[in-house]
């Protein structure tokens, strides 16, 4: 045996031992960190789908600090990934190291395997004699429930419908519309000021398409959408309620009433053009009056009118979504996570919420947002809510939206009514069935 | 003769490894994952053989992103190598010349996104550049929608062309101030045109370098993603006019606004690329394969 040999194979050995040794610890480490009794020592690993800077990241912090002082056992990690945080865990998943806690919207959370959340509706709040599915409203838990079971946990809430400035109507002396002919008469007083009655960035295709969402869903109800999407034939959608709910939207966009040149103007023009008071409505979701803060005048105050009714049996639904928690079945601190979101619940840290990032949050006792007054006088009345684009998220795949609804109604949204509704509705059947023929 | 192998072996190995490990390992893992039913959130995924290459040859949608990159491979890389070679052609002459070819590639170095951003503005209906300039001349006429459904495709293709002329014309300029003067006063003395001059003494002589530059068009062309995506606009899935294979991809991958998470087809749609891109580049090497001219 060669000296270099021998050397060889020693240093084989001691490197061996210390891949050994570094694997074990390493083992060992990750056996320490898995211990899941909510009392032991854990660590949360919580992916959040907001940034470093934004208000709910102050809020959270502030929340995990009050909570690791009331449970020395448990730590938080808190992760803030942005609007895309469930694309970046998916290689975390993958290698069986799947987080704790993922955040975000219920229609892109529901691609996750979840846990049932029922045990944490029923978990008493910190501090506080309810529980947390006392302070979650039923509305809102329809929205986070499938096949009776609870996957996710409300936190913050979004409603549609349009939205105005006050001294835009009182200028023209205009009531909020409560039926569709009212707000479509609005637009000959707009106009005759140069103003359109709507301001619309065509280029966002979710926002062309809540305006037929909500006329279908009034003429239908709010089964109507869904009923048509996952209807394979695709000739659901040639029906009378879609030829309904598609004239008013071509009466609508061919009338001049929409911002000129809408069909080719880009997020978020429009949308500041609406908050600097140049024109009457935007149809968007209650996150829209935070988003122009810093654009509006500082006297504007913004209202919230729900969308109009047409006399239908879907006449005062309101269109609603959630931002949520869910915890993944491969999570490895469930009882932790599910202990750290019920502290989450808390009084103090909703109304930081409110107050911090001035969002609806779901507890009725907390003080709502100013901006979002309205909105918080509506849901008081306890409204009939619908999920958010008629629950065509939950019931046809993510890519029926992108494959079939976007082009076909971006079509016709953007064609200034230049396309007839049977010729839509014609495009409409087709490619779903198409789209339905190459699912596997 | 034992010392120089592994003096070799010292030299070349990390380079190899390196190309293995962050070249070679993604591309063979890509291979295996367009051969699974991944779906990227699921831990467990089977082996389906081509099924997913199979799917992909009858995508009515994928079909369609094909046709969109073939007319920007060829309406816009004809358009981008014609204003090209003529701005090389007027450029050759040019006083400033070090300046003006300065000014052209500046749009090269600025990241697409910024702008294709920058063009979202431009390209307003209401208070855009384009059309208020246009109505400042007194063109109100040609005024349009140039980000609506009839006008967005051209509108793209235009920016991508104005986003890479500067780049090529740059190139090819390269190629040209390689070629003694001598040659053009030769054919200025034997009465040959300016045409002439370009067919007979500009083309052969930057032969290399235009078949350099047509197989940098034809991978960029191909992978073309990022311009198209941040021209739509915030929060906006592009136009379906303007999916190219590589959009297709990415929305059959991580959609960002649904959720739709594919990735074995989308591994198959990535492997089609890497093919078509190396059959491309193979086809042009071989059509522009001359003897080297000597100058």
């Amino acid at each position: 045996m060669s000296p270099s040999r021998t050397l060889f194979t020693t240093r084989r050995r001691t490197a061996l031992v210390a891949l050994t040794t570094a694997a074990l610890a390493a083992s060992l480490t990750a056996c320490g960190e898995g211990t899941d009794s909510a009392g032991g020592d854990s660590t949360v690993d919580y992916v959040s789908q907001w940034n470093p800077q934004d208000p709910e990241a102050q809020v959270i912090n502030k929340a995990i600090a009050a909570f690791e002082k009331a449970n020395p056992g448990i730590k938080v990690k808190a992760t803030y990934a942005g609007r895309n945080n469930d694309a970046k865990i998916l290689n975390q998943i993958k290698a069986r190291n799947a987080p704790d806690i993922i955040e975000g919207g219920t229609m892109r959370l529901k691609q996750f395997k979840l846990e049932p959340l029922d045990d944490l509706y029923g978990m008493k709040i910190p501090g506080e004699t309810k529980t947390v599915g006392e302070v979650i409203p039923d509305g809102l838990k329809t929205l986070n429930t499938a096949e009776g079971k609870a996957y996710a946990a409300p936190y913050e809430y979004v409603v549609g419908g349009l939205w105005y400035q006050e001294k835009q109507l009182a200028s023209r002396d205009l009531k909020p519309p409560a039926q569709w002919p009212e707000f479509t008469a609005q637009a000959a007083r707009f106009k005759a000021d140069g103003q359109p009655l709507v301001q619309q960035d065509g280029s966002v295709a979710g926002y062309n398409f809540f305006w037929f969402v909500n006329l279908v869903a009034r003429y239908g109800g709010p089964d109507a959408m869904a009923k048509a999407a996952t209807d394979k034939t695709g000739e659901t959608w040639k029906g009378e309620v879609y030829q309904k709910a598609a004239d008013q939207v071509r009466a609508l966009t061919s009338a001049g009433a929409l911002n000129k040149g809408y069909e080719g103007t880009t997020f978020p023009a429009a949308q500041n053009a609406w908050a600097q008071g140049k024109g009457g409505y935007a149809l968007n979701f209650s996150w829209m009056p935070k988003e122009t803060d810093k654009v509006r005048a500082a006297d504007a105050k913004i209202r919230y009118t729900p969308f109009p009714n047409v006399g239908g049996p879907g006449d005062d639904l309101v269109e609603a979504d959630t931002t949520s928690w869910v915890v993944p079945q491969a999570a490895k601190h469930k009882d932790a996570a599910k202990k750290f979101l019920a502290h989450l619940y808390g009084k103090a840290t909703m109304q930081g919420f409110s107050d911090t990032a001035k969002t609806l949050t779901p507890r009725t006792d907390v003080t709502p947002p100013a901006l979002l007054a309205d909105v918080t006088a509506l849901l008081a009345k306890n409204p009939k809510v619908m999920p958010r684009l008629g629950n065509l998220e939950r019931t046809a795949p993510a890519d029926y939206i992108t494959k079939v609804i976007d082009p076909v109604y971006g079509d016709f949204f953007k064609s200034v009514g230049k396309q007839t509704t049977p010729d839509f509705l014609d495009k409409l059947a087709k490619a779903s069935k198409e789209f339905w023929a190459t699912q596997r | 003769m034992q010392r120089s192998r592994w003096t070799t072996l010292l030299f070349v190995g990390p380079a190899v490894l390196w190309l293995a490990v962050f070249f070679g390992a993604p591309v063979v893992a890509t291979l295996w994952v367009s051969l699974t039913d991944e779906q990227g959130v699921d831990e467990d995924s089977k082996f389906i053989g081509l099924a997913n290459y199979t799917r992909l040859l009858k995508d009515p949608y994928f079909i369609d992103t094909f046709w969109v990159m073939l007319k920007i491979l060829f309406i816009g890389g004809a358009a981008v190598f014609a204003i090209s070679f003529l701005f090389m052609t007027i450029l050759r002459e040019m006083r400033f010349k070090r300046f003006a070819r300065a000014v052209m590639f500046a749009p090269y170095i600025v990241i697409p996104v910024a702008l294709a951003i920058l063009w979202g503005v431009l390209l307003n209906p209401q208070t855009g550049l384009l059309n208020s300039f246009l109505d400042l001349v007194g063109a109100g006429a040609l005024k349009r929608v140039w980000l609506g459904p009839d006008w967005i495709f051209t509108s793209v293709v235009i920016g991508l062309i104005w986003l890479s002329t500067g780049f090529y014309t740059t190139l090819l300029c390269a190629g040209v101030d390689r070629i003694p003067a001598h040659y053009y006063e030769a054919a200025e003395l034997e009465g040959a045109s300016r045409w002439h001059q370009f067919v007979r003494v500009t083309i052969p002589m930057t032969w290399d370098v235009i078949g350099t530059a047509a197989v940098l068009w034809v991978i960029g062309a191909i992978n073309t993603f990022g311009f198209i995506f941040a021209f739509s606009g915030a929060g906006a899935t592009p136009d379906k006019r303007t999916w190219t294979p590589a959009i297709y991809l990415y929305l059959e991958t991580f959609d960002p606004l649904n959720g739709s998470l594919s990735y074995g087809y989308g591994c198959a749609i990535a492997v089609m690329l890497m093919l078509l891109v190396a059959v491309s580049v193979a086809l042009i090497r071989r059509a522009f394969r001359r003897e080297a001219v000597q100058f």
